[in-house]
């Protein structure tokens, strides 16, 4: 089967600093990867540069036979993206706000029409649909963002922390769907530190830190290669160089400083 | 912290044990002014993209164009120190021009500052207190104040210095420091006091009417003054001939400056105790009474995670055809550039801070047409309709496009600007229909309703003949918009960061294209009785606002200004 997407000797860097260094990683259609790694490990860095956000990269990025640098326009156009910061104009009401995003998209204005309304109120927001997004809770935000990114129906769906603020039913819903599209043959690109979460949904798990690719496989392979436990074991083992447990001592230990408050200082 | 900034922070915190009397915690005062000051001089300029270290220590030429177009300001201000006759007129003057300007400044640049909601989630849950953090507020405002007042005031003070020797400069000195405080704690306590009475919801909509009447009725007396007489009778004009002058606050410190120097001290001590008297209480009254609570209320207004005044949601009713639709059905092609139009439109429909930006000159706008109108009706008599004298009315076309310049600017600066992304990650080949999109979608609403109205006046008043200069004035007002969105860097709508950096030249800036327009209206009166000329600029001007649109429509994506 030909990969959907083919990153080869990918690099990025922000001035001094390397942020990605050599990324080789090959996704074939229908697959759930879970993207994990550290903070500052790289992952927003991958997922701006897959999306076309991000053009000054070294390295090539193919997405369904279209190259990134020649042609990110097509590639745009079938890929759908959910930030992972909930950014919206909240003045808008959620429908005004997805048919600008059908707009840009340049969707029919039929098609946006009628799947607006359905997709609002797949996520419980029937009746928020003309109430402007200012009053809405994170949550509800964060549905309106999942819904932008689905709604010109991409072959990929970039997923960046998607079900942070969400409730419980959402979070179902939304583990669901991720299993029904890509049953349906859809690609998801899903970035999270939830290991819980990643460890369930998805089918293979790319594992990032410092701006490498330090682990690859699915689950059940990663667990059989690097020993038993929970992802988070697997995670913590990978990337924190045995730096780990000392950190929380530390912290409390900090206390312990010669510490002069104010009121102490009153006093 | 600028060189500029770190005199002025020095010199705001010199009254500290005043301020500790006042019940202010000095140390978080001053930690909290250096942090925003600081903070200022890091945000992306809207003016220079690059973040070089070289600008690390230097003051912006941003800073410096201000500053240089205050000081040009205040050589306007010498002009009433010839006018009238005699001392209390010309310090009544200037001091009715300095208060005007600042309390236009403050109302259109520095509301943003007060009520800036991004101190919520830093300054409100550590244990600062209310006087505190209104005053830090209160002097980060008066140190962005000066940098304008300084060069402004300076042409007057040495005028005065000439004039008069040291000690007025010195005493003129003092009384400019104490107006400006005044206009700041007056302007400010009446905000307060309103947000102390009122709901944060209310509250939001009262600032914004409240700026536009308040303009308005500035604007309205600094245009009626002048018109008392005509300009040789005005020579011979004194304020103390007219009764009422002795209520307006630029009378008292007219008086107060003769007090000060000794002229008729039996006359004017009162004048000095009043501006003394109001300042201090000015000052008393916003920090003793009115800044506790302003806090709690101010974390009511933060729009993020959840308005606390949710029983008012806002429901935006789903009529079928609004007006925005209806013209962007008639103005835009492209589903792009309509997405564009009707985001534009929306955006601006509602954004508190744009209605704050705009709304002010729109009330300018309509008082200057409401006079030039009101004025020909009472000319009625005297005219001669036969002679056309189009002055006025030229004059009026063009300043219209005062809303429309000041529009076109403020659609492209959002708190929300990160929200910009979806341009970006949009499968958007060109930008040039989002900007034009946008760009029509303020022409229908600040230049069509201006354009039908000028219309029927011009029409009503001076016939049919007044149509080719009429067609001209509109499409010239046109390029100059247009110009002003094809030069430089293109921008998105709500794309840029607006509140984190005190636009304190706004106001400024925009009186400065008005002087541009005011050239071309200036060259088009010189042309108006040629009426072929004038037809044959009209096409020309047709012509350039085609080319200029179809320029903007081709703009790239390298072209745009990104945060």
């Amino acid at each position: 089967m030909e990969a959907i997407i083919r990153m080869e000797h990918l690099y990025k860097s922000y001035g001094d600093k390397q942020v990605l260094r050599d990324i080789n990683l090959e996704v074939y259609p229908g697959q759930v990867i879970g993207y994990i790694g550290p903070n500052g490990a790289g992952k927003s860095t991958t997922v701006k540069i897959l999306c076309g956000l991000l053009s000054d990269f070294e390295g090539s990025v193919v997405v369904k036979g279209f190259d990134m640098k020649q042609d990110p326009l097509s590639i745009k156009r079938i890929i759908g993206y959910v930030p992972e910061l909930s950014d919206l104009y909240e003045v808008l009401t959620p429908a005004e706000y997805l048919e600008l995003i059908a707009g840009l998209h340049e969707l029919p204005a039929e098609i946006a029409s009628t799947r607006i309304p359905k997709m609002l109120a797949a996520f419980g927001l029937e009746g928020q649909i003309h109430q402007r997004m200012d009053t809405f809770s994170k949550g509800m935000r964060q549905k309106v963002l999942l819904i932008s990114g689905l709604l010109h129906n991409p072959d990929i769906l970039i997923l960046d922390e998607p079900l942070s603020g969400l409730d419980a039913n959402s979070v179902i819903i939304v583990k669901e769907l991720i299993s029904r599209l890509a049953a349906e043959g859809k690609t998801i690109f899903y970035c999270s530190h939830m290991m819980d979460v990643v460890e369930k949904v998805s089918d293979r798990i790319v594992l990032l830190n410092e701006g490498t690719i330090v682990a690859d496989g699915s689950f059940e392979s990663l667990k059989t290669e690097l020993g038993q436990g929970s992802l988070e074991n697997i995670f913590a083992r990978l990337t924190t160089q045995g730096l780990h447990h000392d950190a929380a001592s530390d912290l409390v230990s900090a206390f312990d400083l010669p510490y002069i408050s104010r009121t102490a200082e009153d006093e | 912290m600028n060189k500029i900034s770190a005199v002025l922070y020095r010199l705001a915190l010199l009254p500290s044990s005043v301020y500790e009397r006042l019940g202010i915690n000095t140390a978080q005062l001053s930690l909290i002014l250096r942090y925003k000051l600081i903070m200022d001089d890091r945000y992306p300029n809207s003016f220079q993209q690059a973040r070089s270290a070289s600008r690390k220590k230097n003051i912006s030429n941003a800073t410096f164009g201000t500053m240089i177009m205050a000081f040009l300001m205040g050589l306007i201000y010498i002009v009433f120190f010839i006018t009238g006759r005699d001392l209390l007129t010309h310090l009544t003057f200037f001091f009715s021009a300095y208060l005007f300007m600042l309390a236009s400044m403050l109302i259109s640049d520095f509301t943003s500052v007060l009520i800036d909601v991004r101190d919520n989630q830093i300054i409100l849950p550590a244990p600062v207190n209310d006087r505190t953090v209104v005053t830090a507020k209160l002097l980060h405002i008066m140190v962005h104040l000066s940098r304008l007042v300084i060069p402004m005031c300076l042409p007057s003070l040495v005028m005065v210095f000439i004039q008069y020797g040291a000690w007025d400069s010195i005493a003129f000195l003092l009384l400019i420091v104490l107006a400006s405080v005044l206009s700041i704690f007056l302007i400010n306590s009446l905000y307060l006091l309103v947000l102390k009475f009122t709901t944060p919801s209310k509250f939001k909509s009262f600032i914004a009417w409240f700026q536009i009447g308040f303009a308005v009725l500035l604007y309205m007396s600094y245009q009626l003054v002048p018109r008392i007489a005509d300009m040789e009778v005005f020579q011979q004009f004194s304020i103390t001939e007219v009764p009422y002058a002795v209520l307006l606050p630029s009378y008292w410190f007219a008086g107060a400056q003769l007090f000060l120097t000794g002229i008729d001290m039996l006359h004017t001590w009162y004048w000095f105790l009043l501006t003394v008297g109001t300042t201090v209480f000015s000052t008393i009254l916003v920090i003793r009474w009115l800044a506790p609570a302003f806090n709690s209320k101010l974390s009511l207004i933060s729009g993020s995670g959840g308005d606390a005044d949710s029983g008012q949601v806002a429901v935006i009713s789903r009529r079928r055809k609004g007006i925005g639709d209806w013209y962007a059905s008639i103005f835009t092609t492209a589903p792009l550039e309509k997405a564009a139009f009707l985001f534009s439109w929306k955006w601006t429909a509602r954004s508190r801070e744009f209605k704050l930006r705009v709304y002010p000159t729109m009330g300018y706008v309509a008082v200057w047409m409401g006079l030039t109108i009101f004025r020909k009706i009472g000319n009625v008599a005297t005219d001669d309709p036969s002679v056309q004298n189009l002055s006025a009315f030229i004059a009026l076309l063009y300043f219209s496009a005062f809303v429309l310049i000041n529009a076109i600017f403020q659609v492209n600066y959002s708190e929300q600007y990160r929200a910009a992304w979806i341009f970006f990650s949009a499968p958007v080949e060109k930008p040039g229909p989002i900007i034009t999109g946008s760009y029509k979608s303020m022409l229908c609403k600040f230049y069509l309703p201006a354009a039908i109205i000028l219309a029927v006046f011009g029409m009503a008043w001076y016939g049919p003949g007044v149509i080719p200069n009429l067609l001209l004035g509109l499409s010239n007002e046109l390029v100059i918009c247009s110009l002003l969105v094809t030069l430089g860097k293109k921008k998105l709508p709500a794309s840029l960061p607006s509140a984190n950096k005190v636009r304190s030249g706004a106001f400024l800036r925009g009186f400065f294209i008005l002087l541009i327009s005011g050239t071309v209206a200036g060259i088009h009166f010189l042309l108006h009785r040629f009426t072929a000329v004038v037809l044959l600029l009209f096409v020309l001007s047709v012509i350039a606002n085609w080319l200029l649109l179809n320029q903007l429509r081709e703009t790239k994506w390298a072209e745009v200004k990104v945060e």
